[in-house]
């Protein structure tokens, strides 16, 4: 029926409602082994896309499968996806137990995984509570155990960390790791990159319904050379050292300070004595992967340029912090916190 | 499918519904059926005890009146099973609970496949309850004489079980069709309870001889077990007429007169005989049921 790869292809889906393009023409792979974030700002068009996939959603073009086969062809399908969906419901009135059983008969699988399961989410003592009384994060809890219940070999997340309090999210992050590493596939959304950036592998960077980027998180960080960022006594004479020495890669920042690309710290200290010019700070500037998810993203509400709509792009340059074209603002004079990712210090 | 089944099975066993509609149910249907009975057996018995009936020796009150109330308490009790049927589909679509539902099943038709031959059972235990609980108040509220034999007894049972089956089904395609709990609730009310009664209303004053009534949703559905009442109190009428002093055999237009008239009081005026009016409503069951299939297997689930 399916070819057990655990691999999800996309091609070329494209979704209108009515006037509205809500995805265009999108197309990226998973492969198992892999996490996999599905970035992109609200209204990109990410639950839509993770909707077709599922067969929830009949696409205007484009088609996508999972294990070589379309949703529709999987046979029973909860034994190789896993989805946990935004807005999925439950009946107010059923408990979390029998929710799981309903779905156990569904799958024809022993309703003792039912119970198995409740318990990995951590919800095996709320198993007799009525799902109405539950928490947005509870809610969260049982809809990854509903998505477990068939011990797939996919496992889809629209925005999952949701309602989870920061312990829910360390558990995920560990847990979706561990499930990754089975040599299993996780595919999950989000409109944060600082919320997936510890626990994802790839992303596909999605905006107003078109691929920004799909590529793995480093290559995505190694496009943006890190530069030095000086305060300098005198930052004419320094530059102007910095020039004779070859290093051409200065420009100034919005707050008047010196960044300079192609050396490291202790090379820049060391031309500033060399010159004279006496330094009062010196720091290595911080990649900040969100500020580059909200440039690529920002053609959401403008033209994207065409260049950005290709996989595997290699764009940043031009729209970095190149010289041509200043960041909208600038980037943080503190390293940015650890808020909100997955809730490690790693 | 047997995976299926078993699971609607269990989302109806894990929640309130199949009970909390059961108990109007059964209300609707003793309290219709008893004080309905009674008040008819007075009534019947007032007129048979006049002087024209017995000069002619011809005892009306022998006939299964009782038939009347049995059909008109079933046409108003089945309104439960038809919620019940209505919600099947359009209250997981309310719920977002379809989600979930599709995403364990094979196909969409699986899904509707699974609840078709669920919700068969379930209209066929509530209709096991109204025809039950309908008979008892029949029992309790009626004079013995109005009271049907078994065979026509077993007839009307039969329809009230039919009727209640095919009304859950139809409630479960128009629900599958309009996609929303509310929408589908009001439209079914609306059109059985009122749009139906106004077209009898307007024919009833335009063509009182029309047929139409007959072949819509509700009419037929009353028609069924409106016919079959009249059919049966009509031919213990004929066998009371032929022994009483009145002497010569009716005409069957006359005896047809008689049986529309019996029928309308059953509460299916313009109905086909029971057999062709329970034939036309299968089909309409089939119609929203065949519609709700296709409307569901393209429906984006958003």
């Amino acid at each position: 029926m399916h070819d057990g790869s655990g691999r999800i292809l996309v091609q070329g889906l494209t979704k209108r409602f009515g006037a509205i393009t809500a995805v265009d023409n999108l197309s990226f792979s998973v492969g198992p082994g892999s996490v996999t974030g599905f970035l992109g700002p609200n209204g990109a068009g990410k639950t839509t896309t993770l909707r077709m996939l599922l067969g929830l959603v009949t696409p205007n073009a484009g088609s996508s499968t999972i294990n070589g086969q379309p949703f529709g062809r999987l046979g029973n399908p909860a034994r190789v996806v896993g989805a946990v969906l935004e807005a999925q419901g439950f009946h107010p009135g059923r408990t979390a137990r029998n929710h799981l059983r309903v779905y156990s008969a569904a799958m024809g699988v022993p309703d003792q995984r039912a119970d198995q399961v409740l318990e990995l989410v951590g919800l095996g003592s709320a198993a007799r509570r009525a799902v109405g009384g539950f928490s947005l994060g509870m809610k969260q809890r049982l809809a990854l155990a509903t998505a477990l219940l068939g011990d797939p070999q996919v496992l889809v997340l629209d925005e999952p960390a949701n309602g989870l309090d920061p312990e829910g999210i360390a558990w995920l992050r560990v847990f979706l790791q561990s499930f990754a590493r089975s040599g299993r596939t996780v595919l999950i959304s989000s409109h944060l990159l600082a919320e997936l950036e510890q626990t994802v592998d790839q992303v596909v960077i999605i905006s107003a319904g078109r691929t920004v980027y799909y590529g793995p998180l480093d290559h995505l960080r190694a496009s943006q050379s890190s530069r030095v960022l000086v305060q300098a006594a005198d930052p004419q004479a320094l530059v102007q050292a910095l020039h004779t020495a070859g290093v051409t890669g200065t420009e100034w920042t919005a707050d008047g300070r010196l960044a300079i690309s192609g050396m490291d710290r202790k090379d820049v200290a060391e031309a500033a004595m060399a010159a004279g010019v006496a330094l009062y700070d010196i720091r290595q500037e911080v990649i900040d992967l969100e500020q580059l998810f909200l440039q690529l993203t920002a053609s959401q509400y403008a033209a994207a340029p065409a260049a950005w709509q290709q996989p595997g792009w290699a764009a940043p340059q031009q729209h970095g912090w190149g010289p041509v074209q200043p960041p909208p603002t600038p980037p943080p004079a503190q390293p940015p916190s650890q808020h909100g990712d997955w809730g490690g210090n790693a | 499918m047997g995976r299926l089944i078993s699971a609607e099975f269990r989302k109806i066993l894990t929640t309130k519904l199949w009970w909390v509609l059961l108990i109007p149910t059964v209300a609707v249907a003793l309290l219709w059926s008893w004080g309905g009975t009674a008040l008819l057996s007075r009534l019947i018995n007032g007129v048979a005890d006049s002087g024209a009936f017995q000069r002619a020796d011809f005892n009306i009150a022998a006939a299964p009146w009782s038939l009347l109330l049995f059909a008109r308490t079933i046409n108003i009790s089945v309104i439960f099973p038809m919620v019940f049927g209505a919600l099947a589909l359009s209250s997981e679509i309310t719920r977002k609970t379809i989600t979930t539902s599709y995403l364990t099943a094979s196909s969409r038709g699986s899904v509707l496949a699974g609840k078709v031959v669920t919700y068969t059972v379930w209209g066929l235990l509530y209709g096991l309850v109204v025809s039950g609980v309908t008979s008892l108040g029949l029992l309790l509220g009626s004079g013995s004489a109005q009271l049907p034999d078994a065979q026509g007894w077993s007839l009307m049972f039969l329809a009230g079980v039919v009727a209640s089956l095919l009304w859950t089904l139809l409630g479960l395609g128009v629900g599958a069709i309009v996609g929303n709990t509310v929408a589908t609730l009001i439209t079914l009310l609306v059109y059985t309870l009122l749009v139906e009664n106004v077209i009898g209303l307007l024919l009833g004053f335009q063509l009182p001889d029309s047929r139409l009534p007959g072949v819509l949703v509700n009419g037929s559905a009353d028609g069924m077990t409106g016919a079959t009442a009249a059919r049966l109190i009509v031919d213990k009428l004929a066998a009371l007429y032929q022994s009483s002093n009145l002497g010569e055999v009716i005409s069957a237009s006359d005896r047809q007169r008689v049986t529309d008239l019996v029928a309308a009081a059953a509460g299916a005026r313009g109905a086909f005989d029971w057999w062709a009016s329970g034939l036309i409503f299968a089909g309409w069951t089939a119609v929203f049921v065949g519609v709700g299939w296709l409307v569901s297997k393209s429906r984006d689930i958003t």
